[in-house]
Order: structure tokens, then sequence, then C-alpha cells
């Protein structure tokens, strides 16, 4: 599904974000993105949302190559992929149910089509009584169920989060990592980027850990890169 | 969803976009429309006056002025002999009383004229040339052929003021379109600075809808249309204040053509024209809006 290698990512006039990554995450799986602050967990989400290229390396998704894939080419990938924000990134100016449309018509999927389906995101997330509300007359955790709700609806491939629990308490962060598992059953990739070390206990998910950019933990090949016991978070 | 489907929904979401927005899309559309009726009216204003100058310049007219004792039956064999004349369409000769008589009705001094010791006014002969004889060159050689007349004491050739009139015409309608040309600068310059806002005020909804997929096309489009409605409403609204313009001005521009001749008939603006009209506002929009969102979209991207 998504395929990292040797992939180094260097911001203008800054340090490397990420060096020599390599990793494979397949249609089936979940993963869970760690590393303290400023390791490069946003970076890496980036490079696969195209929203920034790698320096070097490769980045494979479905055969093709993210660094060198063209301008016009990046929108039809964007839609294989759905993106969870922290903050959410919600419309203000228009209903829940409008949001989640939009995933939906920007893929030019008719309007008559596009209503069932985000009726189902809704009520995957619970969320169909609130359709005609508008965002801010939401809590942070419903709005962030908007978020999911507008990621998932156009049946994406691949589910990106990043820090999605962020500012969520216990009980709801659980929820919505729950989610997350029912989406993957049901055959989405997901990789979600998290300080919430609790759900590595509980999700008993695979785990890639960065550390200042260098890929040191990777669960995913069942092998670890790096110390078995090199401290979390 | 098909192209034509897309389009329509987002043509309609355009329009409703416009119409939340309404205060500040009147004002652009209302700048549009101001600065679209302008070379409209001129345009009209010169169309007619150049069909008035075409209605003289189809009849120019030769006045012979005789010398003052030339009688009557001398005139009237000069008329014979005229009309002979292959250049020449009509003869008439006017006799100082006659002229005196029109010079009372025209002056409206009525009987005080007739306190003159003796009638002033010289006899004339008033020539009409032949329709294959209005060109300038024609009119000028039979002009001196009529000084040649014995009696003859001036000629005077009533074209030469329409030819003025023209050629003054001919530097207001190369005003015109120099006026026209700049204020469709002023409609471009003023759409795509309104695009410009609307595309930053959208900032965050661009970036969203191409985090999530859309695709170029699909963030220009609703710019595209906003550009190309804006123009379409500033022509129509521009059609009506030129309509509104024309009204207030018809009735003394009427009176003063009524001067001139009597059966010339202004016209307002021609189906043709605003045809053009609506064509050059939309059109503008639309190009305006391309060059703005050419500029300043491709600087939004998602971080
Ligand atoms: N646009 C940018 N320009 C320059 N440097 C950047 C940019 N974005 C991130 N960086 C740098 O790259 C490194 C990795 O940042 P990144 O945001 O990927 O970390 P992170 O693991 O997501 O951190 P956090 O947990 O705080 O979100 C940091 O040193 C950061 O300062
Ligand atoms: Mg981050």
């Amino acid at each position: 599904m998504i395929r990292f290698v040797n992939v180094g990512k260097r911001y203008p006039g800054g340090q490397d974000a990420l060096r020599k990554v390599d990793f494979e995450l397949s249609q089936s799986d979940m993963a869970l993105l760690i590393g303290v602050s400023g390791a490069g967990k946003s970076t890496l989400l980036k490079l696969i949302s195209v929203i920034e290229r790698p320096t070097y390396g490769q980045i494979i998704i479905d055969g093709r190559n993210l660094r060198t894939v063209k301008r016009r080419d990046i929108a039809p990938i964007r839609r294989q992929i759905g993106i969870i924000f922290q903050d959410h990134k919600l419309l203000h100016d228009r209903t829940v149910f409008d949001n989640v449309a939009l995933s939906l018509v920007v893929a030019g999927i008719s309007y008559r089509e596009s209503a069932k389906r985000v009726r189902a995101a809704l009520d995957k997330v619970g969320l169909l009584k609130k359709e005609n509300m508008m965002p801010i007359a939401l809590s942070g955790g419903e709005q962030q169920r908007v978020g999911i709700a507008r990621a998932v609806v156009n049946r994406p491939a691949i589910l990106l989060a990043d820090e999605p629990t962020g500012n969520l308490d216990a009980a709801l962060s659980d929820e919505i990592m729950d989610l997350f598992l029912e989406f993957n059953k049901v055959g989405t990739a997901v990789l979600i980027a998290t300080h919430d070390l609790r759900q590595i206990e509980r999700l008993q998910k695979p785990v890639l850990q960065l550390d200042h950019g260098k890929l040191i933990r990777n669960d995913l090949d069942g092998r670890l890169t790096a110390h078995p016991n090199h401290e979390l978070v | 969803m098909n192209w034509f489907e897309q389009n329509r929904s987002e043509l309609v979401a355009s329009l409703q976009r416009l119409l939340d927005n309404s205060f500040s899309s009147f004002m652009s559309i209302a700048v549009v429309a101001i600065t679209l009726s302008l070379p409209t009216i001129m345009q009209v204003v010169v169309g007619n006056a150049e069909r008035l100058g075409q209605s003289w310049e189809g009849r120019p007219q030769l006045s012979v002025f005789l010398a003052p004792g030339t009688t009557e039956s001398r005139g009237l064999e000069l008329v014979l002999e005229l009309q002979g004349k292959l250049e020449i369409a009509q003869v008439e000769f006017i006799s100082a009383d006659q002229a005196m008589q029109e010079f009372k009705m025209l002056s409206g001094l009525g009987s005080a004229v007739e306190l003159l010791p003796n009638n002033p006014l010289p006899p004339s002969l008033l020539v009409l040339p032949d329709s294959e004889f209005v060109s300038a060159e024609a009119t000028a050689l039979l002009r001196t052929q009529l000084q040649e007349i014995p009696e003859a004491e001036d000629v005077q050739l009533d074209l030469e003021w329409i030819q003025r009139f023209n050629s003054m015409l001919n530097i207001v309608r190369r005003g015109a379109q120099i006026v026209s040309l700049l204020l469709a600068l002023t409609v471009v310059l003023t759409v795509s600075n309104m695009i410009r806002l609307a595309i930053s005020n959208r900032k965050e909804e661009i970036e969203i809808i191409k985090l999530i997929g859309g695709s170029d096309a699909f963030v220009r489009r609703p710019f595209l249309y906003q550009g190309f409605l804006t123009g379409l409403a500033g022509a129509l609204l521009a059609a009506l204040i030129t309509y509104a313009v024309l009204l207030w001005m018809s009735g003394p521009i009427e009176q003063l053509t009524d001067l001139y001749g009597a059966n010339f008939e202004t016209r307002g603006l021609s189906i043709h024209s605003l045809g053009w009209l609506i064509l050059a506002g939309a059109g503008l929009g639309l190009f305006a809006s391309v060059l703005s969102v050419s500029q300043h979209l491709k600087n939004i991207e998602p971080r």
C-alpha cells in the first residue's frame, strides 16, 4: 500500500526532519506512529499526503512515486487518502452534512448518491442527528468525529490521522481510536500519529517510532531497529 | 455527476455566494456597470451623430447669391439653363421679395423689417446637385462653374460645415475608442481585484478543499463563475443605466435634431449593441477572474 524506501526530508534552511526512513504499510495494517515532539511524525504524514515532497528516497503508493508525481496527479492521490487533523479543519460556514459531503463533491459524485453516503458516514460516527448543525455548535470530540466522517465518506484506501485525540479526554480518545479499529477491520490501512501511549497497550497494534527523524522502532517488519527498551514518548 | 451537472450546481453555488455577500457583490457590480455604461452611452450618442451627419451629407446645397438688380425673368432664364446640366438635380430661383418673406418668418422680426427703406436681401439660386455628384470634389467643381455666372456675386457651399462636423465626429469617435479601452481595463482591474479578495477570504477553505483531494480546476471554477457573473450583472445594469440616461437626454436631443432635419429620429441602444455590451461585460469579467485566479490561487497550498 505505502512503501518508504530510504526516505529523507530536509526543510529549506532547517535540519533533517526525517532520515533514511524505511517501512511498508500494507492494506490490512493499522499502525501507531510515535515519537517526541519534533521527531518528524507530522512530516512523515505530510509526505504521504503530498503536502511535502521527500528530499531523497522513494515513497511508493499504488506504484506511484510521490517524489516525482505531477502536480495535476496530486488531487486524485489525495482522494485515495482520508486525512484527519488534530484541529479538525472543518469549514465553519456550512453544516455538518455539507462538511462531510465536500469530500464527495470534490470527487464529482452526484448529490443523490452523496446524501446516502454522507448519512451512512455520519451514522457510523454517531452524529446523524446533528447533520444540520453548524460545526461551531459541536463539542471538540464531535467535531473530531465530523472530521473522521469526512475522511472516510469517500471510502479511501488509507486513513492518516495526526494526533486525532490530542485535545480529548481518555474516554473520548478510546471512542475515536475504536472507530479507527473498525475502519481498519473493513480493509482500510490506518496510520495514526499520537502522543497517547496508553493506546499502544490498549490497541495492541504495530508501532513506528521516530527519534530525531530516524525510525528507531518498526513493528511492521516484526523487528526492532533500535534498542528494545528505548524510552518511549 | 457529469460535467454539465457539476457546472450547473457550481453556477448555482456561485450565484448563492454573490447573493450572500450581497453588499460587496453589489458594489463591484455597480462599479462595473457604471464603467461599462459610459462607453455605451458614448457609442449611442456618436452613432446618432453619425446618422445625423449622413442624413445631411446626402444632400449638399449650393446658394448662388445674384447681383441685387437681377430681374425675375433673368433668374428664371438661369434656372432653365442650369437645369439642363447633368450635375444638377434641381434649381430654384428665390427672388429678393421671397427671401424677405422667408427672413421675416424665420427671424420673427415680422413687420419691423418693413421699416427698412429698401430690401437689402439679394435674389438667389438654390442648387441641389444630382445624387451622383455629391462628393467633395464634384461639389467643389460645380461651385466654380456656378461662380462663372455673370450675375453671381457669391456661391456658398453648405457642405463645408458638414465636413467639419464629420471630421470633428472622427476625433470624438477616436477619443471614445480610447476611453472605452481604458474603461475596459478598469473593469478588468475591478473584477480581478474583487476575485483576489475573494480568494484571500477563502484561503482556509481552498486549503481544506485541496487537502481532501479537490483538483485545481475544482478550486478555480467558483472564482471564474464569480467573475463571469459579476461582469454579466454589471453589463445588464449598465444597459439599464444607459436606457435611463438616454431617456433623460432624449427631450433636448430631439429639440436639437428637429432644428436640422425634420425626419431625423434618434435611436437608443440597439439589440445589436446590447448583445455586444453583455458579451463584453461577461467576457471581461471572465478574463479578469482567469487573470486573478492564475496569479493568486497557485500560492495557496496546504501546509
Ligand atoms: N515547514 C517547516 N519548515 C521548517 N522546519 C520544519 C517545518 N515543519 C517541521 N519542521 C521541523 O521538522 C522537525 C519535525 O517536525 P514535525 O512537525 O514533523 O514533528 P512532530 O513529530 O510532528 O512533532 P509534534 O509532536 O510536536 O507534532 C522539527 O524539527 C520541526 O521544527
Ligand atoms: Mg506533529
